[in-house]
């Protein structure tokens, strides 16, 4: 028996375990998706019946694929990187698919690039919107804020778990061995998901405590701790015109895009880590500065108290790329606007849910620039360059500067797709659109606010989509999918060629 | 004959004050051919501010270079002071007929310096609003600025100095890297000389074919030539190359303009029998591909959106393209053209974005970040995604069919990351004092680039006086560090604070001694 299983060779896996890396995420975003779709039409009954039905059904449609899907396929070994990015590429996409059949099914969008446009923004955490969502009803608008909710999560589990788990500290640049949210094991997640939720509910009680209704704080608070942005208003944050409800939308971005890490760290009290978080520093000094700068810009329109909640507001946005507006970026100063811009562009901090360069790849850029400065003026000198007092791996840095050559080719492609698509489109425009896709951002100034972007064309949208996924994912988790999709079909075409040609 | 000083104790051993001297020194020549021209212009009469200029730059000048010495050795520290301030006194003593004569009153000074320095650093921005209401001299001045700093003012005092030795190796890469690293001949000084000798073949050449044309006179011609073969774009009409409203003028233009951003030391190679020098050169090669693929996209884009006919559209559209990709700035706008490319699609104004980011060679006169430097950008991201796949392979950057030293692509990164900085920094500031965002981002992008034209409110029939006075100090900052590639300007302190330290030191020291003794 030995010598026959010998001669058959290694034993090849069945379907199922082969399938399991493609279908296992499509099955875990279903889930999501099907509970959005279940509360969504819960929500929606009270509003229109017809409409309840419909989200309940997808829901359950959803829900019951998962099942099917969960029950057949194994759990795939979290190994390789391409394996592991190509599975967090596809989660995304089918949570995107999922809510853009949603808006077909619900016909809140009459054409197929608005559906995947509106469905890329909800599933990456992105403030861009051509609809007004004051013509939706209340079981749509609260399936895009939880698709966001979602999203969220599972960007924090991609940059905390999964990300590290495949490639060590090299990116995004969290210390495996210093990270507490990420021990091994399936702790880490339910860590991360405790502290969310916990988060999560806590906006949502400081939003009724504001005197916002129930229907919008439970969708705001959604959309404020995935850092997304989405609002139930046309004027966004601002249309509730309430002091507290800004304060809350303000704080709540803030934290929403601090580390992850850096929250347990304030959590559990370890001050000798949050005195060593560099990132947290700068992050914290940049607000600080930022919001005052702006304060003073405001300061003479408006009174002490509004100034500073409305900087403090717009600067917290801005920074975690959440998206909120109390006053729209294009009444600002020319200045205001360009550091408003600056700030949206190195988004949030790393571990977080918000999107952009990151302060940790600025700290790291800016001391790796220092330290060829030195080099200059000592040539046969060996430096290190030191990000908290610990060493950083040269390999890290030499990784950093290819995505900053990617992130800065990824936009300018994007916005060259753009303002070719669309003549109308002014190449200011089309330079802020990217960039609010590319950091998972929202409205920016002037014509790249949300009108614009629904007079955009099929090109566009599809274009700016696509900038959005590379965004979410830090852009080589998508490319590497690609090149591996590629790769598989080349093998699998060179297969057939040789099989033709021995037949 | 040679230049170097008598020996002597009375000399004081700095060597950034020795070679500031002598850039002064080589200002006066310039300045007093101008004051003959202005002499026989029939527009205005400048000569004296020109003469007066060139006793001041000379006397200056003279007495800085015969009072100091080199020393024994040029250290590292010092090689940045001396490339910086060497062109910030180039630039103030280029600013001073300005002043003196009638194109700007002793108020106006920033923008006299403004001027000075877009010359120096063959930037071609301009704050004059009618070019033509000067005199030739004058103008002949503010082309000649451009020709000076093309080459380079340190590279020049290299090719004088045969005492340099290896401290000019290390002035020259600080001053313009690319030079160094394609040495012509065993020294130093031979290879600078020789630089120049081919850059004044170059601007001769350039002279006689414009001069030839039937719609340019030799006055035209030797202004024209000077800023072509410096890449510099100051022309000596307010339209520009566009006042000719010439095809043969633009394609001699486009012609100087794509062999001066291209590096000089392999037109050196090409002019003494290695035909194949341009081709075997992997950055030459990106270079042109660069000019081809922008140009088909552009003329595509401006012809297929009915801009223009096809061929105007690809007229003007390789003409805007060769002067932003070689940062020389010559606008070519006419009434029956398309040359103000402010008009242009948004899609194409992003594709001259990124040319003015990019600029021309390294070791040419073209400004921008160096298409070297591109290249060294996307080999990193090529090895990057290639790592994705392959976690512990070890991939060398090559460029052509040559590895790249870590070395290298470290500085290279480096600078690019200090250039995005500084750029952000600047359009941060230009913004802040009331410019649109498309206005201040791409005015910075072309100060750094020393481009000339910008986008929005600065386009190719616009002006520099758009901006506010504050952001024009500004932008006239982010030109000279362009210029001198970022390294130069940041570290130009360096020297001074070692020379401070150094004698804080000794002073504690002697302290010390002294009261050790006492006691």
């Amino acid at each position: 028996v030995t010598s026959i299983a010998r001669l058959r060779g290694p034993r090849t896996p069945s379907w199922s375990t082969r399938l399991s890396p493609t279908l296992y995420p499509v099955a875990l975003a279903l889930v999501g998706a099907g509970a959005i779709g279940l509360i969504s039409g819960a929500v929606a009954l009270g509003e229109d019946l017809d409409q309840a039905a419909t989200l309940i059904s997808l829901g359950g449609g959803f829900s019951v694929a998962a099942a099917a899907i969960l029950r057949i396929v194994p759990r795939p070994e979290l190994r390789r990187a391409p394996i592991v990015f190509s599975m967090a590429t596809l989660w995304f996409l089918t949570l995107m698919t999922c809510a853009a059949v949603m808006h077909l099914i619900t016909s809140s969008v009459d054409s197929l690039d608005v559906a995947i446009f509106e469905s890329m923004a909800a599933a990456t955490t992105t403030a861009m919107t051509t609809l007004e969502p004051e013509g939706l009803d209340k079981g749509v608008l609260l399936y895009r804020a939880g698709t966001q909710w979602v999203a969220g999560a599972g960007a924090l589990l991609l940059a905390i778990v999964v990300v590290p788990l495949v490639s060590g500290a090299r990116e995004p640049g969290l210390v495996v061995s210093g990270n507490p949210l990420n021990p091994g094991g399936t702790g880490g997640v339910r860590r991360i998901l405790r502290i969310y939720v916990g988060f999560s509910s806590a906006i949502f009680v400081a939003y009724i405590a504001a005197g916002m209704p129930s229907f919008d704080a439970l969708a705001h608070m959604m959309t404020t701790v995935s850092t997304g942005g989405l609002s139930t208003r046309n004027d966004s944050i601002g249309a509730f015109d309430s002091a507290p409800i800004e304060w809350v939308a303000g704080i709540g971005s803030a934290i929403a895009g601090i580390s992850l890490v850096a929250v347990w760290w304030v959590l559990s009290g370890d001050r000798r880590s949050i005195r060593r978080g560099a990132e947290l520093k700068v992050y914290v000094g940049v607000l600080a500065i930022a919001t005052s700068l702006l304060f003073l810009s405001f300061a003479d329109d408006l009174g002490a108290g509004e100034a500073a909640r409305a900087a403090f507001v717009t600067t917290a946005s801005a920074m975690s790329t959440t998206g909120f507006v109390t006053i729209p970026w294009s009444v600002f100063g020319s200045g205001a606007q360009a550091m408003l811009l600056l700030l949206v562009g190195i988004g949030a901090m790393t571990g977080s849910a918000g999107g952009g360069f990151s302060y940790q790849r600025v700290i790291l850029v800016l001391r790796s620039a220092s330290r060829e400065l030195g080099r200059q003026l000592h040539p046969a000198s060996v430096q290190v360059v030191k990000v908290g007092g610990e060493v950083v791996d040269e390999r890290r840095i030499e990784r950093l500067h290819g995505f900053l050559i990617t992130f800065i080719v990824t936009g300018a492609v994007g916005a060259t797709a753009v303002a070719l698509a669309d003549q109308g489109v002014g190449t200011a425009a089309a330079i802020e659109l990217t960039e609010a896709a590319l950091v998972t951002g929202g409205p920016t100034v002037g014509e790249a606010s949300s009108p614009t972007v629904a007079d955009l064309g099929a090109v566009s949208h599809i274009a700016l989509s696509v900038v959005m996924l590379l965004g979410r994912m830090a852009i080589y988790p998508v490319l590497l999918a690609v090149m591996t999709l590629a790769r598989r079909m080349r093998e699998t075409a060179r297969d057939a060629h040789f099989t033709r040609k021995i037949r | 004959m040679t230049l170097r000083p008598l020996s002597s104790r009375q000399r004081v051993a700095t060597p950034t004050l020795h070679v500031v001297g002598l850039a002064l020194l080589f200002l006066a020549p310039g300045l007093l051919i101008s004051a003959a021209i202005e002499w026989g212009s029939t527009t205005s009469h400048d000569e004296w501010s020109l003469v007066i200029a060139a006793l001041v730059s000379a006397s200056i000048g003279g007495a800085l270079y015969i009072s100091t010495e080199l020393g024994d050795d040029v250290r590292t520290t010092s090689v940045f002071s001396i490339v910086a301030w060497s062109w910030v006194a180039s630039s103030l003593m280029g600013a001073l007929p300005y002043v003196l004569g009638s194109m700007f009153t002793v108020g106006q000074w920033d923008n006299a310096l403004f001027e000075s320095i877009s010359g120096f650093s063959c930037t071609g921005s301009t704050v004059l609003s009618d070019v033509e209401a000067h005199g030739r001299g004058v103008l002949m001045w503010r082309q000649m600025t451009q020709w000076y700093g093309g080459m380079g003012m340190v590279v020049l005092a290299v090719s004088v100095l045969p005492y340099l030795g290896v401290g000019g190796l290390a002035l020259m890469t600080a001053e313009a890297p690319g030079h160094s690293s394609d040495r012509l001949a065993p020294r130093v000084h031979e290879t600078a000389r020789r630089l120049w000798l081919v850059y004044a073949g170059i601007t001769l050449a350039m002279a006689l074919a414009l001069w030839a044309t039937p719609e340019a006179n030799l006055h035209d011609g030797v202004a024209h030539a000077l800023t072509t073969a410096a890449t510099g774009g100051f022309s000596t009409y307010s339209a520009s190359a566009g006042y000719f409203d010439s095809l043969l003028i633009e394609l001699i233009l486009i012609v100087g303009m794509v062999i001066c951003g291209m590096s000089f030391a392999l037109h050196y190679r090409m002019l003494t029998g290695d035909l194949g020098a341009w081709w075997r050169s992997a950055e030459v090669r990106v270079y042109w591909y660069i000019i081809a693929g922008a140009t088909v996209l552009v003329t595509a884009t401006n012809w297929g959106q009915d801009i223009a006919p096809f061929g105007p559209a690809l007229r003007d559209s390789l003409f805007n393209v060769v002067t932003l990709a070689s940062s020389t700035g010559f606008g070519n706008a006419r009434p029956d053209g398309i040359g103000d490319f402010v008009l242009w699609g948004g899609a194409t104004q992003v594709v001259l974005l990124g040319l003015m980011a990019v600029g021309g060679c390294t070791g040419s006169t073209a400004g921008g970040s160096k298409v070297f430097r591109l290249q060294v950008g996307l080999g990193t991201l090529k090895r990057e995604l290639r790592r994705l796949r392959h976690p512990r392979g070890v991939f060398p950057i090559k460029l052509g069919s040559e590895a790249v030293s870590e070395s290298i692509v470290a500085s290279a990164m480096g600078f690019l990351i200090l250039y995005i900085g500084v750029f952000l920094m600047g359009t941060l500031a230009v913004a802040a004092t009331g410019s649109d965002f498309l206005s201040a981002s791409s005015a910075a992008i072309s100060a750094m680039g020393n481009m000339g034209p910008a986008l929005g409110e600065a386009g190719p029939t616009s002006n520099f006086l758009v901006f506010e006075r504050p952001a024009r100090m500004v932008l006239a900052a982010l030109m000279l560090i362009g210029r001198l590639e970022v390294y130069a300007v940041l570290l130009m302190f360096a020297a001074p604070f070692r020379r401070a330290r150094l004698r804080r030191r000794h002073l504690q020291h002697q302290t010390a001694r002294d009261l050790a003794a006492s006691n």
